[in-house]
């Protein structure tokens, strides 16, 4: 099955694998068994060419028109926010619970806040404040991860910022302050901060190092309007350079796997709590691939997932075929299809036995 | 580079005054052989004489000045004890690179800038890295334990090419995994059931058959799978033990502490670092962070117990121990103390170093660096650290 779509004036066709990755670039996670359908049944009427009367097509049927729904979801913004959360390491103890932050995702999602005053929003927060604590450490923070800047380059901006923080009026960055919110304010108000901003957003989504001059012209719309980069998300996300995207594989993150696991086993995603504690344990290791069997193992074990307990009346071939397409998008080849379904038929096999050797395969853990 | 033993100048016995006399007859370690005899050797002994099989190194880290340890009278008996029995460096330079930098930079043995919250690995190959690389050392031998969570995870391996996360150490930050929360979670879930070995050849033939195309090429295994089963034992059986239970204003140190504690009895593994963080909360409390560093020493004090309480560690097991930096010299308006004065107490701290291959009990005034650490450890074990730009501690071998 493919997805027809029409890029530059070129026909092009998007895999169920594909489909799998542009999700979870997105959403950071798998679509549900649903979606899926609902998807895959729209794209096959339009590809069809029949596709019957025009409400059966629920939703779009190309890569773009895709794209563009997912990226103005709520999902999105949520999802864009935790990674910036993350990016700025305010997780945990510092992770953020006030009203205003909370509220972040439904204000973007509902265009009543752009990125570049979120992250402004984000930087002014006490989680920030309490992060970074001390003038030396806020200013460096500031200036690295808003800034863009070196601070071993630019000592002097950083006497004067750590003056302005404690309350001394200076120029930082250009601007005149006298306080920690000037700080961020003058920061965030520098082009130097919408080229890292972007160039980061784009290496997060398509997995690449953004072209010179693409980057200046996305630099200067987003200084002018920084609502354009919902705008600016949609269109790399069908540019020929995602396309190349869809030719290597990416490994998942450790928040990718905890969110991708918990949606392909038990068709929900995590609760926050389960979300913060299986994340933080994963992030606590250098090679977190052992603990990430036991995850696995523990959650195909708890009977808390959708995967059969008995074999049953299964199909075995069926099955086999059906969790190959459901964790890793695609067919089994003839010999996998013949060794997986052995293993179900053999008197140890379990159906648990097949979805955890899929799930703990490299080819599951990266996408 | 080995200093020359003809520098008698800078090496002195340890004053009992200095020491506050209390912790020297406590430890018992003031023996003849403490003072400095004109016999002691420059260099160490051939590698094959070498009692010392297996370091400690704990990164004292989160910013802690020599006036909170060495120069104060109550706050680290137990650094005082093991000072008697080893070497100390009173004038170990720093560099304030941020908490991150500066403490890898005394695992790689490289002063290199690194972004505050930069979660990324640095250019330069750890020590880990040199040790597995040209000892062979496996995955379970090399081990570091940390309590700042996510970016000290980075401190396992770097990206040179010649090395990286194949020759990497096994990290475990130890507040993250070893929690209440994450056990509750575990109970929720359920203990996996275990596998019969007729499931796990099973489990093996299944996953043999996979014909995946087009893996990333960065999926290089830090663990073997022997190694990674091991890992996956260990970490199923930490969680039953008491780690997940320590509390108290050091909890995410005191775990990283017990980790090693328990890592060094399970595995016996030949390297352990240990980062240590939280006294960084001398930013808004002077006193937070003075308590900080007194419960830090009481836990470095139960991990050196529980190493001179098994024979075997005790006859092969040598310590290090530096902070990353210090603090600066004033209080901040808060009644705190921040690091960026460039002050004495900030650029320079004192490091100890005790082995069986080791002085006892004396006192090093050259001046040396936390970026000494590095090639230090990697030379007592028969290895150079390549691209380090540390030197090796002086004055340091019996």
């Amino acid at each position: 099955m493919v997805l027809q779509g029409d890029q530059e004036g070129v026909s092009r066709s998007l895999s169920p694998s594909e489909l799998r990755t542009l999700y979870l670039d997105l959403l950071r996670r798998p679509a549900f068994d649903g979606e899926r359908k609902s998807i895959l049944d729209n794209i096959q009427r339009a590809t069809d060419g029949d596709p019957g009367p025009a409400s059966l097509i629920t939703g779009p049927t190309d890569q773009a028109g895709l794209t563009k729904a997912l990226v103005a979801s709520r999902d999105f913004w949520q999802q864009w926010f935790q990674e910036q959360l993350y990016y700025f390491l305010l997780v945990d103890n510092f992770a953020p619970h006030g009203e205003t932050m909370v509220s972040i995702p439904d204000e973007l999602s509902a265009g009543k806040l752009d990125v570049r005053d979120a992250i402004h929003r984000i930087a002014l927060s006490s989680s920030f404040d309490q992060r970074n604590p001390g003038a030396d450490t806020f200013v460096t923070v500031v200036m690295e991860q808003l800034g863009g800047l070196a601070v071993e380059k630019n000592r002097r901006e950083l006497e004067i910022g750590k003056a302005v923080y404690d309350g001394k009026p200076g120029s930082f960055l250009g601007r005149q302050g006298s306080s920690q919110s000037d700080i961020v304010r003058n920061a965030i108000e520098q082009r130097s901060f919408a080229e890292a901003f972007l160039s980061r957003e784009y290496r997060r989504y398509v997995h690449a190092v953004p072209d010179k001059r693409a980057l200046g012209q996305w630099v200067s719309s987003f200084v002018a309007d920084p609502k354009c980069f919902a705008e600016l998300a949609g269109s790399w996300c069908a540019s020929p350079a995602y396309e190349a995207r869809f030719t290597k594989r990416e490994p998942m993150d450790n928040r990718l796997f905890v969110r991708s696991m918990m949606v392909d086993l038990c068709q929900r995603e995590p609760t926050p709590e389960e979300f913060s504690r299986l994340r933080s344990a994963l992030d606590g290791l250098s090679d977190p691939q052992p603990l990430r069997s036991v995850m696995a193992r523990m959650l195909l074990d708890s009977g808390q997932t959708n995967v059969p307990a008995s074999k049953d009346g299964l199909d075995a071939a069926g099955f086999v075929e059906d969790q190959f397409r459901h964790l890793l998008g695609r067919d089994p080849s003839d010999k996998e299809a013949v060794e997986f379904a052995a293993g179900l038929a053999d008197s140890d096999g379990k159906p648990t036995m097949i979805v955890y050797a899929l799930i703990t395969s490299p080819e599951y853990q990266s996408y | 580079m080995q200093t020359s033993e003809k520098n008698h100048g800078s090496l002195r016995a340890i004053d009992r005054r200095e020491l506050l006399g209390g912790a020297l007859i406590a430890g018992g370690a003031l023996a003849a052989s403490t003072l400095v005899s004109p016999l002691a050797r420059a260099f160490p002994a051939p590698l094959e004489d070498r009692k010392t099989k297996r370091i400690v190194v704990i990164a004292f880290a989160g910013g802690v000045r020599t006036r909170e340890t060495f120069g104060s009278a109550d706050n680290v008996p137990n650094l005082k004890k093991l000072a008697a029995r080893g070497v100390l460096y009173p004038k170990m330079r720093s560099s304030n690179l941020g908490h991150y930098g500066a403490a890898l930079s005394m695992f790689t043995g490289i002063a290199e800038q690194r972004g505050i919250r930069e979660n990324q690995r640095g250019d330069s190959p750890t020590l880990f890295e040199y040790l597995r690389k040209d000892l062979n050392f496996p995955g379970s031998d090399v081990w570091i334990a940390t309590s700042g969570g996510a970016q000290q995870t980075n401190y396992s391996y770097g990206l040179h090419a010649q090395y990286g996360a194949r020759y990497g150490a096994n990290t475990l930050d130890s507040d993250g995994l070893f929690n209440a929360e994450f056990r509750s979670l575990v109970a929720q879930w359920g203990r996996p059931k275990p596998k019969s070995a007729r499931e796990d050849e099973l489990l093996a033939r299944l996953r043999g058959a996979l014909e995946s195309p087009r893996l990333p090429d960065a999926q290089v295994k830090l663990n073997s799978p022997e190694s990674a089963a091991r890992v996956e034992k260990y970490i199923l059986e930490e969680l039953t033990r008491g780690t997940a239970e320590i509390s108290g204003p050091n909890a995410a140190d005191a775990k990283a502490l017990r980790v090693a504690r328990n890592l060094l009895a399970v595995f016996k593994p030949r390297v352990v670092g240990v980062v240590l963080q939280q006294a960084d909360v001398a930013h808004a409390s002077f006193n937070g962070y003075a308590e900080i560093v007194r419960r830090n020493d009481e836990s470095i004090g139960e991990l050196v117990a529980a190493i001179d309480a098994d024979p075997e560690l005790a006859r092969s097991t040598a310590i290090f121990i530096a902070p990353e930096f210090g603090r600066d010299r004033d209080l901040n308006s808060r009644r705190g103390l921040d690091h960026g004065d460039g002050s004495d107490d900030l650029n320079f701290v004192t490091g100890l170093a005790v082995g069986p291959d080791f002085r006892r009990g004396v006192v090093v005034d050259d001046e040396v660096a936390v970026i000494d650490v590095c090639p230090t450890v990697c030379s007592i074990f028969g290895t150079d650290a390549k691209l380090a730009r540390g030197r090796k501690l002086p004055k340091l071998f019996a």
